[in-house]
């Protein structure tokens, strides 16, 4: 970890975002006082952390990590029962915190039940009871929703949103996931990191604004696309920009220049040019266009040409749209469209978004293209290999492989990513110099 | 700089939404706990522990099965070392005999030395290691102890804990090896005197246990795995009583290292403790071990292996007691170093 500025505002659900390998649960076992950070310094409600009183403040936190293991030889009641009192909690309030907690988690019936024999969403379940322990004012929980079940997930969203809101509410949940869509439903604020590194953070609202500068982008499909339609209307005053989407060749991503329904406007044209306006719907943008855009650079978010934020970068620009053919030749995932910097967002998260499509953008040859494929494909295949390595220790730790395989695994694994990091090194090498220096095709803004 | 502050912020919600099982005040607050003592923590992580040993009925069976076994049968092969446990021909000389009117003669602990000496060592070893080893290195075998550091308990306190947790129950294993011997020496050996001793047995092996417990709970802080930590403690145990052993054939003298040396520590410290209270004026020249005396330790080494020179009974005691405390707190130093410096990863 490094460059680390976590923020949690107090009452709410605070998203901890970021991909496999981020640093999240590094961050959130620093918290807890699991991991020993090396430097820097934090602060738990107000009070500077020092390590050797955190322990006192673990009482008002509970924590529940991404897979909660308690003792076998205990049943989920008697989980409860000792972590409870560890908490503080009389044998009276004991009682009541298990028989509410095993309610609410819907574990009642497995309660006297030894642990091991639970499900993996059971043990889930039970982790989050056990964080829930003493109705502590912070949770942090670490990919709660892993191994739950579509049902078990909606209920501990409603919990969640429960234990946040209403005039019982009060509470503060920093919630680690890589699940988007569960962030979106739930945290009102987020926090995306990557490599160790905070990229952005601030309420979901405020960095989709950031993203896209407060303007409504239509995506409009027509029956047939050609290019006097395409001029016409970009030729529309409230039009900034129109490019392509690149899953479909009949269809626009229109972003205006300010909030203003142009439908009809729109389906007129489409008449006027012996064609139809099909659909015409406002893209939503969501936390993952957000995490995408901030932390790979590939954007699913409506493409702006006009820089956004401070006037510290250039005035806006608007840039002819490509011509149909352009469109139709354009394969459906593979021309670089100038995608934001990975690493240029920490340093200036508001920085311009790049340019959709220019026409004087540098035409890559085909070998060129055909290697950032391949340097693309090896990338991925190597990200694999790490998220299947460190699946491999967790399944070493909770028991469910022996170590002689799980040596062997590792050893088969590591070689794995040995030729791959062999094969992108060489590719890399191969890419002409103009290019290497960013092997994905990304165009820097 | 991770900062939780008090910046007030909106919520999506759906309370109230029909279908969600969200109450339209939110959940309640519940009791918070309130904040233990150091008393109130350290007991928590005690009953945390025990529960957890409790589960062993197995092991602890197993031992006290073995024991008993062992006490059987070496009760029942009294008369073969020179004569019924009813008496002795009269004039015999030989060591067997000797060695039979020794233990009779002599008060009843005298005639359970052996029992004090190795087996309840060896009992005390393999209990020890077998429930100490545990307390740290299961935890992180089998992925347990994240949840227990992410209590509000500090590490001390988690770490102490277990080791007193492991004191109470060899405190009792203490007690209980104690009674038996006093039964069985009264059984085998007829009436026995001076039971006044029996606590100051009782705190020898419970020091015996502690040393133990220390030691193992220190390889458990250093090793990953508990079975490992158990077969590093079989082999040290090994290794010391072949030391002994090595030493008594040889006829090497053990002083001062044997002070050292848990199970002869123990035994030195009974020793001497007992000739101290009999003869409080101390400084007695006298070795105070049974096995200084012409009979020799046992018919099997007919020499005393521990020729203590001019040592006093209560420098004995002293010593030997001081051994073992040195013992204990080095390990349990060295164990709590290594505890702290535990990181939960992966």
């Amino acid at each position: 970890m490094r460059s680390l500025q976590l923020t949690v505002p107090r009452g709410g659900l605070h998203g901890f975002l970021g991909r496999n390998g981020a640093g999240k649960t590094t961050t959130l076992k620093c918290i807890m006082g699991l991991l020993r950070p090396e430097g820097g310094q934090f602060e738990l409600f107000g009070e500077p952390y020092h390590p050797a009183k955190a322990f006192k403040l673990r009482g008002r936190i509970g924590y529940s990590p991404e897979l909660p293991i308690f003792p076998a030889h205990l049943t989920g009641r008697r989980v409860l029962q000792q972590y409870g009192r560890m908490r503080g909690l009389s044998p009276a309030e004991i009682r009541q915190e298990t028989k509410y907690l095993l309610e609410t988690l819907e574990l009642t019936g497995a309660a006297d039940s030894k642990v091991p024999t639970y499900s993996k969403g059971m043990q889930a379940k039970l982790g989050i009871a056990v964080a829930m322990l003493g109705d502590p004012d912070l949770l942090v929980l670490d990919e709660p929703t892993s191994g739950l079940d579509p049902v078990a997930m909606a209920e501990l969203r409603e919990l969640l949103r429960g234990l946040v809101t209403g005039q019982n509410g009060g509470r503060t949940v920093l919630l680690s996931s890589h699940q988007l869509h569960e962030v979106q439903q739930l945290c009102s604020s987020v926090t995306i990191i990557d490599g160790g590194s905070m990229i952005v953070e601030g309420p979901v609202d405020q960095l989709v604004h950031m993203m896209t500068g407060g303007v409504e982008v239509y995506r409009a499909e027509f029956q047939s696309l050609d290019e006097p339609l395409i001029a016409d209307i970009r030729s529309l005053p409230e039009v900034a920009l129109v490019e392509p989407v690149e899953a479909s060749m009949n269809a626009l991503r229109i972003r205006l220049k300010s909030d203003t329904d142009l439908r009809e406007n729109f389906a007129r044209l489409a008449v006027a040019h012996r064609t139809f306006l099909l659909s015409c719907v406002r893209e939503t943008l969501s936390v993952e266009d957000l995490f995408l855009w901030f932390v790979q650079g590939r954007r699913k978010a409506p493409a702006v040409q006009q820089p956004i934020g401070p006037p510290r970068v250039s005035p806006p620009r608007v840039v002819p749209s490509p011509s149909v053919s352009a469109i139709q030749q354009m394969p459906e995932r593979g021309v670089p469209l100038g995608l934001p910097s990975t690493r240029a967002a920490p340093e200036n998260p508001i920085a311009p978004l790049p340019a959709a499509i220019a026409p004087s953008a540098p035409a890559m040859e085909s070998p060129v293209l055909q290697l950032q494929t391949e340097i693309r494909n090896l990338e991925k295949a190597l990200d694999e290999q790490k998220n299947l390595l460190s699946q491999l220790d967790g399944d070493l730790e909770n028991g469910r492989i022996e170590r002689v395989r799980f040596d062997e695994k590792e050893r088969s694994g590591l070689d794995r990513i040995a030729e791959i990091e062999k094969d992108l090194a060489e590719r890399r090498q191969q890419l002409p110099k103009d290019t290497a220096e960013n092997p994905s095709g990304e165009r820097y803004p | 700089m991770l900062i939780f502050e008090s910046r007030a912020q909106t919520v999506p919600s759906t309370v109230g939404v029909p279908g969600t099982m969200v109450p339209q005040a939110g959940f309640p607050r519940r009791a918070h706990g309130k904040r233990l003592g150091l008393g109130g923590r350290l007991l928590s992580v005690v009953r945390y522990e025990m529960h957890w040993d409790s589960r062993k009925f197995w092991l602890y069976g197993s031992i006290g099965l073995l024991l008993l076994l062992f006490v059987v049968s070496w009760v029942a092969a009294l008369p073969t070392l020179g004569g019924a446990p009813g008496g002795l021909a009269p004039g015999s000389t030989t060591a067997s005999e000797n060695y039979l009117r020794w233990l009779r003669s002599s008060w009843w602990e005298d005639g359970t030395f052996l029992l004090m000496s190795y087996p309840p060592g060896f009992v005390a070893f393999v209990v020890g290691e077998a429930s100490a080893s545990g307390t740290v290195a299961r935890e992180r075998d089998k992925g347990t102890l994240g949840a227990l550091l992410a209590q509000p308990l500090s590490r001390a306190e988690i770490f102490f804990g277990k080791y007193f947790a492991k004191l109470l129950v060899f405190l009792a294993f203490s007690v209980a090896i104690v009674l038996g011997m006093i039964v069985i020496s009264t059984v085998a050996l007829g009436s026995q005197l001076y039971l006044i001793w029996a606590p100051i047995v009782v705190f020898d092996l419970t020091m015996i246990f502690a040393f133990y417990a220390a030691y193992a709970q220190f390889l458990s802080c250093f090793l990953r795995r508990s079975r490992s930590v158990f077969f590093v403690m079989v082999l040290t145990w090994f290794m010391l009583f072949g030391l002994m052993e090595y030493a008594a054939i040889q006829g090497v003298k053990l002083l001062p290292y044997a002070y050292f040396v848990p199970i002869n520590s123990a035994t030195l410290a009974l020793a001497g403790t007992r000739a101290y209270f009999a003869n409080p004026n101390g400084f007695v020249a006298v070795s105070p071990l049974p096995g200084a005396t012409s009979i020799g330790i046992s018919p099997l080494i007919p020499f005393n292996p521990f020729s203590f020179g001019t040592d006093s009974t209560f420098q004995f005691a002293l010593m030997a007691t001081l051994g073992l405390v040195l013992g204990t707190i080095l390990f349990l130093v060295l164990g709590w170093w290594a505890f702290r410096r535990i990181q939960i990863k992966g």
